[in-house]
């Protein structure tokens, strides 16, 4: 019992400190540092973010929901038309690229706890999409 | 012919290496609580203390792992570790605080530790080593070196392990479940295969293969983008006084907490994710670890920000230069450390990285064995560079508490937070974690975590349910 005495104010200190951390900045990314991104994003820059922070479980086919016994990221969260993008896939990254916008930058994408794109990586990725999603497969 | 036999298991693991997996690191908890007792790590002899230069015993990462900087293959102090303190059913001697402390009807102070009638035994120093070599039963461990060492663990001091094999071969698996917004997912996280060779006294390789998970499934983790690939490779002279070492090959550099949890950012807004290939360097390190204050420092060259490393060539490197220092002192019951890492690169490579961090830990426990607790925390600040050539101010800091209640239940509370752009205005985030480790028997450990990720625009909060199965060997 002494020791979760002890322990109460080292939780709290935690807690505290944890909840009153505010972030600085004033202005969106692309106001701060219009070229903070390229203002011409190949795919290959685009393919680099979404292999990292995407592939993991948007990859594959998606026409067999259950060829993993049953498990399939595609139920995580279907993006469009309950399917699921292959982002593998150049056709798909392209097919998809409005969708993934939109998941990203209302930080629906990743899901769960799972850590958010960063301003730069997501500005990056919509400037692509405005220029027309430049493609090899296009 | 027991080699050659072992050369032939190892052959067979790395054909299975080329399966699965994600990241298997060290967990500095462990480090900050082992300090504890003497015998949470080796059996607790009437020990003659040796010279200064001649200890072994320090709290760093090497104490317990094959690589000085963390992670993977165990050392056999790390072997021991593992069963006599950290599971419920120890298979080797309990340390003597941890008598009391089994689960309720469980544990093995009986058997393992029978301590009403005697105590574990082993020498009294290094001339008595040798007489325990015909001890070492350890099927997983093969040959001693020849001649001696007195920088080197002794036989004896661990049990019946082999204390200082010629070949040695582990692996970390991890399955994980993740429930989120309602869907469940199961994926294979981790499948690393290790082999540790080392023929003579102070030369050891270390080969650890594996490959990046996927969260797909089973079927989708190896392709042409998660290829299995070196995940450590590399050289090292090593049991020199101080503990000195030196290595050289692909690793990841030393700096700050080395936590298992890849998607903390303490790690991960630093390029140190442990599951990404990109996180891998080519370069030396030298360290030491002289029972308290220690240093690890490495140079090294590295692939672009934006690309891949060759997963078998360990040479694939581009025009960029990086170094890492990490130091500081480990007691008994605390530790503080420094940590920085800093790149340079072209900006279509990632830019310049500037990263200096503190860290440390706090171990009531070593002074009350009423207070089980153990605090973790880092705070880093840094610099990164931004397309347009600027730089983007990076603020992270993490806090960790965990709570034995009794040997192989560990209780953690855990929060990371993160302002990845200190211009930019609600980019920052913070993630809260509650959650258990289960460890019954050597070898296995659960983990369940339920966590909750705040955004600063409150729009695309998250929580999740994290499980996974962590067999290490």
């Amino acid at each position: 019992m002494i020791g979760a005495k002890r322990a109460l104010p080292f939780l709290l200190a935690v807690v505290v400190v944890a909840f009153g951390c505010g972030g600085s900045g004033e202005l969106p990314l692309d106001q701060v540092d219009p070229e903070a991104a390229p203002a011409d994003p190949t795919y290959d820059q685009v393919f680099a973010i979404l292999h990292n922070r995407c592939v993991s479980c948007h990859a594959g086919s998606n026409d067999d929901d259950d060829d993993d016994g049953g498990y399939s990221a595609s139920r995580l969260r279907a993006t469009a038309d309950d399917t699921d993008p292959d982002l593998t896939d150049c056709v798909e990254i392209v097919a998809f690229a409005g969708d993934i916008v939109t998941e990203i930058e209302n930080n629906r994408m990743p899901p769960g706890a799972m850590p958010r794109l960063t301003s730069a990586q997501k500005l990056l990725i919509r400037r692509w999409v405005e220029n027309g999603t430049p493609a090899p497969c296009n | 012919m027991q080699l050659k036999r072992a050369i032939w298991i190892a052959a067979v693991f790395f054909a299975a290496a080329a399966a699965l997996g994600r990241g298997a690191l060290a967990l500095p908890q462990y480090a900050a609580r082992a300090a504890r007792t003497c015998d949470e790590c080796h059996i607790l002899p009437d020990w003659d203390t040796p010279k200064f230069s001649e200890r072994k015993r320090n709290f760093s990462c090497q104490t317990c792992h094959v690589d000085p900087s963390g992670g993977g293959m165990r050392t056999t102090a790390g072997r021991y570790y593992g069963r006599a303190t950290l599971p419920m059913i120890a298979t080797s001697p309990r340390p003597m605080d941890d008598w009391d402390r089994n689960f309720p009807g469980l544990g093995r102070r009986d058997k393992a530790t029978p301590y009403d009638e005697y105590m574990p035994v082993g020498p009294a120093n290094f001339e008595e080593a040798t007489a325990y070599k015909d001890s070492i039963h350890d099927p997983w461990a093969w040959g001693i070196p020849k001649g001696e060492t007195r920088y080197g663990p002794f036989a004896g001091r661990y049990a019946k392990l082999n204390p200082d094999p010629v070949l040695r071969i582990g692996g970390d698996l991890r399955f994980a479940t993740l429930l989120a917004e309602g869907e469940l997912l199961m994926f294979p996280m981790q499948f690393d295969i290790g082999t540790v060779l080392h023929p003579i006294h102070h030369v050891t390789a270390l080969m650890n293969i594996g490959a990046r998970g996927r969260a797909s499934g089973y079927s989708d983790t190896i392709d042409d983008s998660h290829t299995p690939y070196f995940r450590e490779l590399f050289a090292m002279t090593n049991e020199w006084p101080y503990q000195l070492y030196a290595k050289a090959g692909r690793f990841v550099p030393s700096y700050g907490l080395r936590l298992d949890d890849h998607t903390n950012r303490i790690r991960r807004e630093f390029e140190l994710d442990g599951s990404l290939p990109e996180s891998r360097v080519l370069g030396v390190e030298v360290g030491a670890a002289a029972s308290w204050p220690f240093f690890n420092a490495s140079y090294f060259k590295m692939n672009s920000k934006y690309e891949e490393p060759d997963p078998w060539d360990i040479f694939d490197v581009d025009d960029g230069w990086g170094a890492a220092l990490n130091l500081g002192w480990r007691g008994m019951g605390w530790s503080a450390g420094a940590s920085t890492i800093v790149r340079r690169r072209p900006l279509d490579e990632g830019g310049d990285t500037d990263t200096f961090g503190v860290y440390g830990s706090f171990n009531p426990w070593f002074f009350s064995a009423r207070i089980p607790l153990t605090l973790l925390g880092e705070i880093d600040v840094g610099t990164v560079q931004r397309e347009s050539g600027r730089e983007a101010d990076q603020l992270v800091w993490y806090g960790e508490l965990d709570w034995l209640i009794w040997n192989g239940v560990n209780m953690i509370v855990a929060y990371d937070w993160t302002d990845p752009d200190g211009d930019v205005i609600d980019d920052h985030s913070g993630r809260i974690q509650f959650g258990g480790q289960l460890v019954v028997i050597p070898g296995v450990t659960f983990d369940a975590r339920i966590r909750r990720l705040n955004v600063a625009t409150d729009e695309g909060d998250g929580t999740d349910l994290f499980l996974q199965m962590h067999l290490w060997f």
